[in-house]
């Protein structure tokens, strides 16, 4: 458009001058300057066909190169039905394969965890002195919670299968055992109720939160179920909370129906040998991982030094929670994503390949075009929009078919 | 109109020769200079729409055998100045000599009529 208006005003100035001149030499023959001024109009022709005529001849040409181009491929890719076809496939198996891998992958690692400020939640295990992550036991767990300077809250949480025996049937449900914190830590609301305090940690105190899809699904939805009892493993636990639809901890285990307190496993509290947690902690404010991992590593080492065993954990790992949630599958899966990118590379390095090998065929073809008058670039247009027309191909062989059609 | 597509064509065709022409010869004019010598050359053509001439410089620019400068004319006027590119001359070069095969073929076939 800007452009437009530049040369517009060129041809303006042009004209202005051209027609001085003119009106000048007719003067200069004998003529008075108005009869000059109408004899010079006359003599240059009609001034707005022409601006209208230079307009066009300005921008058409460019336009109609490219749709003539366009077409021109669509008759080449409708003729060489086989190339065609090849091309199309291999694109397609490139492209193809690549958009899966990378969907799955912007699930699994670059979707955050749907937790308040996920990156500051940190999974942490205890590790050996090679540094090899095990599991906690629970007075592990209970010494870094209370030792520990690096985290807001610091929650242990293991898988567990519990039998709802309310009903006639029993119904076996996988259940999380956390400590007091969880939905604090996570920054998660029960939809219903509450999550879990403190003295619901001590031995004897029965506190279920269920989940969402069990509430509706087992109990009907009863919101007068609340502060109720259910009977889980032969035992009554009160119903203190509800937790959101579509809330999952941990998040990498999405079936878990309810959670309770650890106070069901005072047995093992004391158990330093009974290994058989995992923690995850929300860093304090200002902390780094790093700073967090030094400082746990005191904690473990001097644990350790107390409770000497033949199993020590004078070491600890912290590390993302995110990382452990897509760290089981993140090595292969962006092995994966390399070897698709790579696959796509090859397939358009193939298709650039045939359509070498093609115009290799058309050098005639070209060298005749140049011939008549061709600009290099017009060539060059051709080529690359032959080109950019692969990457459309299944879709455009239909639309070319009609166009085709309608232009004969 | 009169004229057919492909009549007003070839005319086309040959102004913007002989404008390269022009160019080639005298060096770089201005639109209103070249349409003076274009004028001399063929009366017929350019009596009327003398303006025509921008068109076909704009044709010319457009395959790229001119180049265009602003400047000053004579009179101290600001007007842009056409030159023949190297491409122009390439051109040109090659339609000399396809018209001096057409003419000698011509020739050739007249006077082998002639002799007959």
């Amino acid at each position: 458009m800007i452009r437009h208006r530049q040369t517009d005003q060129d041809f303006d100035d042009e004209t202005t001058v051209h027609l001085e001149m003119l009106t000048e030499r007719f003067v200069a023959q004998g003529m008075s300057s108005e009869e000059a001024y109408f004899a010079a109009r006359r003599q240059f022709g009609g001034m707005t066909q022409m601006k209208d005529s230079l307009r066009e001849m300005r921008t058409l040409p460019m336009i109609e190169a490219i749709i003539r181009d366009f077409r021109n491929a669509c008759r080449q890719l409708a003729r060489a039905k086989g190339f065609t076809a090849a091309a199309a496939l291999t694109l397609a198996l490139g492209i193809g394969a690549s958009t899966a891998v990378f969907a799955v992958l912007d699930v699994v690692v670059l979707r955050p965890l749907p937790f308040v400020e996920p990156d500051r939640l940190m999974a942490v295990r205890s590790a050996d002195a090679r540094g090899i992550p095990h599991q906690l036991s629970y007075p592990d767990f209970f010494d870094y919670r209370k030792q520990n300077q690096a985290f807001e809250h610091l929650v242990s949480y293991r898988d567990a299968d519990f039998t709802l025996t309310d009903s006639e049937q029993p119904t076996q449900v996988p259940g999380e055992v956390v400590s007091w914190d969880l939905f604090a830590m996570l920054g998660v609301q029960p939809q219903h109720g509450r999550g879990f305090i403190p003295q619901e940690e001590e031995p004897g105190a029965h506190a279920v939160v269920l989940s969402h899809s069990l509430w509706t699904k087992h109990f009907g939805g009863d919101k007068g179920l609340l502060g109720k009892p259910v009977r889980i493993n032969g035992g009554l636990f009160t119903v203190v909370g509800v937790a959101p639809a579509g809330f999952q901890f941990p998040a990498d285990a999405p079936a878990v129906e309810l959670w309770v307190t650890l106070s069901g496993d005072s047995d093992t509290a004391d158990q330093r040998g009974a290994r058989m947690l995992d923690a995850v902690g929300r860093l304090k404010p200002g902390i780094s991982p790093e700073q967090a991992l030094a400082q746990m590593d005191v904690v473990a080492g001097a644990l350790a030094q107390q409770f000497s065993d033949d199993r020590n954990s004078p070491k600890t790992l912290v590390q993302p929670e995110s990382e452990r949630v897509a760290g089981g599958i993140l090595s292969p899966l962006l092995m994966l994503s390399g070897a698709v990118g790579m696959l796509l590379l090859i397939a358009c390095a193939n298709v650039a390949n045939l359509l070498l090998a093609r115009n290799a065929e058309r050098a005639r073809d070209f060298a005749l075009r140049t011939a008549l008058g061709a600009s290099r670039s017009a060539i060059v247009r051709q080529l690359l929009i032959e080109g950019s027309r692969w990457h459309f191909s299944e879709r455009e062989t239909e639309s070319c078919s009609r166009s085709s059609s309608l232009s004969r | 109109m009169g004229i057919t597509k492909e009549r007003s064509e070839v005319l086309q065709g040959t102004l913007d020769l002989m404008v390269l022409k022009t160019l080639d010869a005298l060096g770089p004019l201005h639109g209103y200079g070249i349409a003076r010598r274009l004028e001399q050359l063929s009366e017929e053509m350019l009596r009327l729409n003398e303006g025509t001439v921008y068109a076909s410089l704009l044709r010319l620019a457009q395959k790229g055998w001119i180049h265009s400068e602003w400047g000053a004319s004579d009179n101290n006027r600001k007007a842009k100045y056409y030159s023949i590119s190297k491409s122009g001359r390439k051109q040109l070069a090659r339609e000399t000599e396809n018209w001096e095969r057409i003419s000698g073929l011509i020739g050739r076939v007249l006077r082998l009529e002639s002799q007959g």
